[in-house]
């Protein structure tokens, strides 16, 4: 497992995750600068980094069959299950740095009064459930049907991710909505990413792509 | 006697449009065996089976005297492969090549992979999408070297690659199995590539396979037969594996031992034994 890991975190590095990271990081950064002067909520321009991070994996994945590092794999002394793990836990932690640079770029407007901390946690469970949602579709149907499934799954979260981005952007989503109402929403989308995660194990352990 | 590398027996695999059926293969071990077969006759199906990158319907494989169903994760470690597609992702250099595959086998000899590159002159500041095919497979043929592998598995790793690179290709074969222990399973729809290589030759048509056979017995018990039409008919037809009928007379591949001893028989190489079987198979 460590090894296809390692294969993972080269491969997003390889593949320009350093200037998406980088991009990414600009954006969370202005978001904050406007929300702590006041301007505007930056809530705008967390939410498309969000949904980079969270297609990152499958776009990693969309790579493994064009370069067919997807039969190499299986020659490697590795379970098939750890395959699906690798990627698993390559998506895990882009959405954990991802999140932790947002609450990082949130302190000054904290700081500023322009957020409390319910407010930020409120934010985040939106964020980080899009987050988990964007590869949680799509991996199971990969390692159901291979690229034609990875095809169909990128358009049908694409057009699910561009729907939830433009809803969670409305201030009154978040406005209305409670502590405790974001924390089963991210339950909700930790548990949908859990169950994601067994599906693919099942189909890579059963399937043959 | 060494113990078998490979023993492949009934293994079944189903699809729509084609089946890998009921297939018994061995490969003795500290040999190499070639497997001939046509575009899409199952070479590389049965490869993918044997490596566990598909399922299989039916049958049991062993490698190096283990059972595949059960042990086949481990196994690997003594497997060094090399598909028809290197399978290293574009972006990828030498170091990350050698990162990640000292994590993958317990074996990894960091030292060793950068001696081969450096043998096979394959730069490691280059990205891999910018090597050529030859570099390319050079670089899988370094990584199923570089972890002490005992069984070597190649799935077109001749394909492709121009004259002078085959011939090097064929002498890091040679030294491989030096080692009397070691084997390699190697296929090809390029009959002289292995003739030269091989010490057994299995030819794989249609999902079968047709014959599994020591190189140099076939190449003693079979010939080429010259005569007309008429000297063919009238030859033992179990003596005939194969015929060719043209306007200047027929040629038969038939079973020296077979056919009377006035017979005008000429040694055939594996390529024509091939061409006929597959012909006759037909």
């Amino acid at each position: 497992m460590k090894c296809l890991y390692v294969k993972e975190l080269w491969q997003m590095r390889t593949n320009g995750l350093v200037y998406g990271g980088l991009a990414g990081l600009i954006m969370l950064i202005t978001g904050a600068a406007l929300a702590a002067l006041g301007i505007a909520d930056g809530f705008f321009l967390s939410w498309p980094v969000f949904l980079m991070a969270g297609v990152a994996p499958f776009a990693d994945l969309n790579d493994d069959f064009k370069s067919r590092w997807s039969d190499l794999v299986r020659t490697l002394p590795a379970r098939r299950s750890d395959e699906v793990g690798a990627k698993y836990l390559i998506a895990l932690t882009i959405l954990g740095a991802v999140s932790l640079v947002y609450i990082i770029s949130r302190i000054p407007v904290i700081a500023a009064g322009g957020m409390d901390m319910g407010e930020l946690f409120k934010r985040l469970a939106l964020l980080m459930s899009m987050g988990s949602f964007a590869p949680a579709l799509p991996l199971p149907l990969a390692y159901r049907w291979g690229d034609r499934g990875l095809k169909a799954a990128y358009i049908v979260t694409m057009v699910l991710m561009g729907m939830f981005g433009g809803f969670y952007s409305t201030d009154s989503v978040h406005d209305k909505m409670s502590g405790a109402g974001a924390a089963v929403m991210l339950g909700t989308f930790a548990a949908l990413f859990g169950l994601s995660w067994v599906i693919s194990a099942r189909c890579i352990n059963k399937y043959d792509r | 006697m060494a113990e078998n590398a490979i023993e492949i027996r009934g293994v079944t695999k189903r699809y729509k449009d084609f089946c890998l059926d009921n297939v018994d293969l061995t490969l003795p071990g500290g040999c190499i065996l070639g497997l001939i077969g046509e575009n899409g006759a199952g070479k590389s199906t049965l490869i993918k089976v044997l490596l566990g990158i598909i399922h299989k319907n039916a049958g049991s494989v062993k490698i190096l005297g283990r059972d595949a169903d059960r042990e086949l994760s481990d196994i690997k470690e003594d497997i060094g492969v090399v598909l028809d597609e290197v399978g290293i992702p574009d972006g990828f250099r030498a170091k990350h090549i050698n990162n990640v595959m000292k994590l993958a086998y317990r074996n990894w000899d960091e030292k060793q992979f950068y001696d081969d590159l450096e043998k096979f002159k394959i730069p490691t500041n280059k990205k891999f999408k910018e090597f050529s095919r030859g570099m390319k497979m050079k670089m899988g043929i370094a990584i199923a070297l570089s972890h002490k592998a005992k069984l070597l598995v190649l799935d077109e790793a001749t394909n492709g690659l121009d004259p002078v690179i085959r011939d090097e290709v064929t002498d890091i074969f040679n030294d491989f199995t030096r080692e009397e222990d070691h084997s390699i399973l190697i296929s090809s729809h390029i009959v002289s590539d292995l003739e030269k290589l091989c010490d057994y030759v299995s030819f794989i048509h249609h999902g079968r396979v047709l014959l599994n056979e020591e190189k140099d017995v076939l190449l003693e018990e079979y010939a080429i037969c010259h005569c007309s039409e008429e000297q063919l008919a009238s030859l033992d037809p179990a003596a005939v594996k194969g015929r060719k009928v043209g306007r200047y007379g027929a040629q038969a591949l038939v079973l020296r031992d077979k056919v009377p001893a006035d017979m005008n028989l000429s040694p055939v190489n594996i390529e024509e034994l091939f061409v006929f079987m597959i012909k006759e198979a037909d």
